[in-house]
């Protein structure tokens, strides 16, 4: 489990930086960063091994950090649209879904990546999230995000 | 020369970013076509000319492996060049790209200088 989480921080940290163009730190508390008053975004990318595993990985976050990603994507300069915001989100979590299981499984493996889905979340079950083992924290750019996986062996 | 392209993806941030590093480059820019998925990328160029196609491989309706053995079935558009940019990482989906001709296969996350360099082998030009 250990070398699993290390390669979920270090993967994780790569694509926030090199993807989102970020500065990236590791938090240890996930839920005290977020702000309880604004609302939970979250964009998932389920994905399916043909008999050798199924999982998906989820990036929660808040306003702030899909507006310094789009900006970051985008350029500053662009008036950017709630379409592109919702999108730069989402392209995070696939692109950072593709890179993850690749590194996990290697090459040779073959994975269905099912296309990204972005929604609001319950306050509730975001602290549910954010408390969970299964999540990494970090603070991107000054704003926070969270990086969860879930994973089921199907045989 | 000026050059037409067409980036094919599902994301218009990454549409809007691979458009904006094009250009970047010393090539001339005729116009530069978008499609979401393959669908819209064959339903296009059965009316427009492009010289080089941009390509994701995960999309709705028609994915990028669909689209290429579509591609290179049409007598008028099987030779033209097509460089995938992906996060898709399995190697035989790879091989299978390779076996239907794409100029280059780029990982998301990608460069700038990726797809600056990529332009600058298949069409000349210099980088910006």
């Amino acid at each position: 489990m250990p070398d699993f989480i290390s390669i979920f921080k270090k993967v994780s940290t790569k694509i926030l930086e090199d993807w989102g163009m970020m500065l990236v730190d590791e938090e240890a508390n996930a839920k005290a960063m977020f702000d309880p008053n604004q609302k939970y975004y979250v964009s998932v990318v389920a994905f399916k091994g043909h008999g050798t595993i199924d999982g998906n990985y989820s990036v929660i976050c808040q306003s702030p950090f899909i507006n310094a990603l789009a900006s970051n994507l985008l350029g500053v300069d662009d008036p950017l649209t709630e379409e592109q915001k919702a999108d730069a989100l989402k392209e995070m979590s696939n692109v950072l879904t593709g890179n993850l299981i690749t590194e996990f499984y290697g090459a040779d493996v073959s994975f269905d990546l099912l296309p990204p889905e972005s929604f609001t979340m319950d306050p509730e079950l975001a602290f549910t999230i954010l408390d969970s083992k299964r999540t990494l924290a970090f603070c991107a750019d000054d704003t926070p995000v969270a990086i969860s996986f879930s994973l089921e062996n199907p045989t | 020369m000026a050059y037409k392209f067409m980036i094919i993806d599902d994301s218009s941030i990454v549409r809007g970013m691979i458009k904006k590093i094009i250009k970047m480059t010393s090539v001339e820019v005729a116009e530069i076509f978008e499609a979401a998925n393959g669908k819209e990328g064959l339903e296009q160029l059965s009316n427009k000319w492009v010289d080089l196609i941009f390509l994701d491989i995960n999309m709705p309706i028609m994915n990028g492996m669909e689209f290429m053995e579509k591609l290179r079935l049409d007598p008028n558009l099987k030779d033209l060049p097509v460089v995938v940019v992906s996060t898709e990482g399995a190697q035989d989906r790879i091989d299978r790209m390779k076996e239907l001709k794409v100029k280059d296969y780029l990982r998301k996350p990608f460069t700038p200088e990726q797809i600056t360099n990529v332009i600058s082998i298949l069409l000349g030009g210099t980088n910006a």
